[in-house]
């Protein structure tokens, strides 16, 4: 009974204010609403985010590629002759004899971080020239500032020569959920003779 | 009554609407949006392997000139054609090594096997050029997807004009006709020879003569030959140096000859059209310039066979070199060497008489031809196969007589050769008692001791030659000193026989002609052969007698024509004349000849 009159009193005393209170149940319908805006707005801010990274990562990606392909095949144009692979093979390692004469190796290291991070092989590409006017073969030495590094992001690569002046290249990225493959093709450009 | 308030069911539904708008809406734009990625992402990838597909096309064009037809992206009569093909699992030239499978690339696999298809389309261009537009289409997922890469090659009937590098003193040019072929001094050709066509016809003749004897007289030039004969004559192997240098040097040499036949092309033409033009000539005259024009087709003769046989060893070495060659770059540069100088000796096989012993020399050079081209075929069949389509291109070429109109410098050699035949063919034939000149005394300080030597090194101590021969008694030269040979008749028979023969080492001519005769051997019937040593007898104004050279040559009275030295009472230098006119010149009778032996 005693309830019930302080019920009657605390809803006259809002009566008298010209307030009132929420029921539950309009609270709960209210939470949920805002509850249900709240992880739409989250789910889209969070898609888009996810979105503008996979572009951006695309991106990163797509330069990578270019810029490594550009890097190999500029190498390869200071070429004169192949060493490895031979005709009708295929190698991870290119050496070459450039225009000084001097041998020019491309070869993948394993990037430990990066293989660690993708769980799954991934390598840097290097080159090495060994200059030969410097070079002795009884004791070698190893001269960091020929070693460059051309491109990162590798999984896979091969070197395969189209024929004697010219090389095919398959390049294979990884990086993050992204998975790049491509061909391409890049010449000698010193043949050695005038026609 | 309170006023109790709510939702009501159409706001909920508009609420609900606006809302599923919106998220309609957000993922559709989504949806595009990563369809988007992934089509920037195909098209990147298709514009590398355009890239690709260029590089293999300017490949396949290095090493072979018709490599775009040989793709087949031209037709044989180089009109655009156009090429679509799927390019998995080696279904395109371009895409066979390595083949994109799906246990080797399935990246690429994934993304080609979509409806990927490349779309190569020729266009044929103005000045023998066409367009290849090298594209990609796909089905991409936005709509379709296309990469196009636009780029130039030479077109299949490609023409140049050509260019000789041969210098030729022009300005020095109707000075020298007149002082060597006219043996006129202070005149100008116009007053010589009035006729403009027959001044023309002299003009060509000098150009081709001037030109000729300077280059088989260019010490360089017999001395490359000399080497390369003398290395090619030692069994060095393929592999090593010499042998390299020898082919180099025949090489060199053909590609001289045919530079300064390049040159004298539109001279052999004129000479070969306008021949008829010198009859109007005055005797004197027009038999000079007909002793020339003889003597610049016996030079052009001999330039053929030198360049036919240099073009033999020449082929034949860099064959032999390739096959023996371990280094790739070294037989992919001989095989264009080597096919350009088949080439040369397929389109030339018709004009190659006095060259090669058999007389079957055009089916023998055909057949070594197809034998190298199906070895090359099988040899590189797993290795490139550019150099198959080539060679199998190539057998087309040979097979249907296309070499000539399809390879321009053959086509130019077979032009020439042509002008050369037809040039000979309207000159007199040469008298057979006349041997082939020896073009290695040219220039040369004495003769080689043989016949032919002793005419050829004469007949380059005259006008027009090197006179470079060296009277040792004096030590002067005819080009330094048009009096060296004057009186010294008998030195200078016995230095054309380089000093050979014991019965010219003697005080005189009379001395000479006393030891042959002592041995029986002076005849004084019939014809002087070439090279024979001929004698007049001493006179009051002559106690020593005279001694001169039969040509083997004849006048139309059957006068034999010789060569023989001036003397300070006549005339300077080394001439030819008849016998008639040496002995009323030397004023003692004729006393016969000696053989050469």
């Amino acid at each position: 009974m005693k309830k019930i009159v302080q019920n009657h009193v605390l809803r006259a005393d809002c009566g008298n204010r010209g307030q009132r209170g929420f029921t539950l149940v309009e609270i709960s319908v209210v939470i949920g609403l805002v509850s249900l805006l709240s992880i739409m707005v989250f789910r889209f801010y969070f898609q888009s985010n996810r979105a503008q990274t996979s572009l951006i990562e695309g991106l990163q990606m797509q330069n990578t590629i270019v810029t490594g392909v550009n890097k190999v095949l500029r190498e390869v144009r200071l070429g004169t002759e192949f060493i490895i692979p031979d005709l009708s093979e295929q190698s991870t390692v290119l050496v070459f004899s450039d225009f000084e004469n001097n041998t020019v190796a491309i070869f993948p290291v394993l990037n430990k971080e990066l293989t660690k991070e993708e769980n799954e092989n991934i390598y840097d590409l290097y080159r090495y020239k060994a200059v030969t006017k410097d070079f002795d073969l009884s004791s070698p030495v190893h001269v960091p500032a020929n070693l460059a590094l051309l491109c990162s992001d590798i999984s896979d690569i091969n070197f395969r020569l189209a024929n004697a002046k010219s090389l095919t290249v398959t390049f294979s990225f990884k990086k993050g959920n992204k998975s790049y493959q491509t061909v391409t093709e890049g010449a000698l450009m010193n043949s050695g003779d005038v026609k | 009554m309170r006023k109790r308030k709510g939702f009501t069911l159409l706001e909920i539904c508009i609420g609900m609407l606006l809302l599923g708008g919106v998220l309609v809406i957000y993922l559709q734009s989504m949806q595009s949006s990563k369809k988007k990625n992934e089509y920037y992402s195909e098209h990147f990838i298709a514009s590398i392997m355009a890239a690709k597909v260029v590089e293999a096309c300017f490949q396949e064009a290095d090493i072979n000139l018709y490599g775009i037809e040989a793709l087949g992206l031209v037709d044989k009569d180089g009109q655009g054609l156009t090429f679509s093909t799927p390019v998995t699992d080696g279904q395109t030239v371009f895409f066979k090594a390595p083949e994109i499978t799906l246990e080797q690339h399935p990246h690429l696999y994934s993304m080609f096997s979509k409806d990927f298809m490349l779309d190569i389309n020729s266009e044929k261009d103005a000045k023998q050029y066409f367009t290849l537009n090298t594209a990609f289409a796909w089905k991409a997922a936005t709509g379709a997807g296309k990469f196009n890469f636009y780029c130039n090659f030479p077109g299949s009937v490609l023409r140049k004009e050509p260019h000789s590098t041969f210098a030729f003193p022009e300005a020095k040019l109707e000075k020298k006709l007149v002082e060597r072929f006219f043996e006129e001094k202070n005149k100008n050709l116009g007053t010589i020879i009035s006729s403009p066509g027959a001044r023309e016809v002299a003009l060509s003749t000098g150009r081709i003569y001037f030109s000729t004897s300077s280059l088989l007289a260019d010490k360089p030039f017999t001395e490359a030959f000399a080497t390369a004969e003398k290395l090619a004559a030692e069994p060095h192997a393929p592999t090593s140096v010499k042998y390299y240098q020898a082919t180099e040097l025949y090489f060199g040499i053909a590609r001289d000859i045919l530079d300064l036949m390049l040159f004298l092309k539109p001279e052999v033409e004129r000479l070969s059209k306008d021949l008829d033009k010198i009859d109007s000539m005055n005797l004197r005259t027009k038999t000079r310039l007909q002793v020339f024009i003889q003597r610049s087709g016996l030079a052009l003769d001999k330039l053929r066979q030198v360049f036919l046989i240099s073009v033999n060893e020449a082929a034949s070495r860099y064959r032999a070199q390739m096959q023996s060659s371990t280094s790739l770059k070294s037989q992919r540069l001989m095989i264009e060497k080597c096919l350009s100088m088949h080439r040369l000796m397929i389109v030339t096989a018709d004009f190659s008489d006095g060259v090669f012993v058999s007389d079957n020399a055009y089916n023998i050079i055909r057949s070594e031809y197809s034998l190298l081209l199906a070895t090359l075929a099988r040899y590189f069949a797993d290795k490139d196969q550019s150099i198959v389509r080539l060679a199998a291109q190539e057998k087309r070429f040979a097979d249907d007589n296309m070499i000539k109109d399809r390879y321009f410098v053959c086509d130019l050699v077979y032009q020439l050769f042509s002008e050369i035949a037809a040039l000979k063919a309207k000159l007199p034939d040469p008298d057979p008692g006349v041997p082939d000149p020896d073009l290695s005394v040219i220039g040369q300080p004495s003769g080689n001791g043989t016949a032919a030597g002793a005419i050829t090194w004469a007949q380059d101590q005259m006008n027009g030659g090197s006179g470079k021969g060296l009277n040792v008694n004096i030590g002067k030269r005819i080009c330094d000193d048009p009096k060296a040979w004057n009186d010294w008749n008998l030195a200078f028979v016995s230095t054309a026989y380089n000093g050979s023969k014991g019965e010219l080492l003697v005080g005189s001519a009379i001395d000479s002609y006393s030891a042959w005769e002592s041995k029986g051997k002076v005849k004084t019937t019939g014809r002087p052969p070439a090279g024979a040593i001929m004698y007049t007898a001493a006179s009051a104004g002559n106690p020593y007698g005279h001694i001169f050279i039969a040509t083997g040559k004849s006048d139309e009275s059957g006068d034999p024509i010789v060569i023989t030295t001036g003397s300070s009472g006549s005339f300077d230098g080394v001439r030819e004349m008849t016998l008639s006119q040496v002995v009323s010149w030397a004023s003692g009778k004729y006393l016969g000849y000696v053989s050469p032996e």
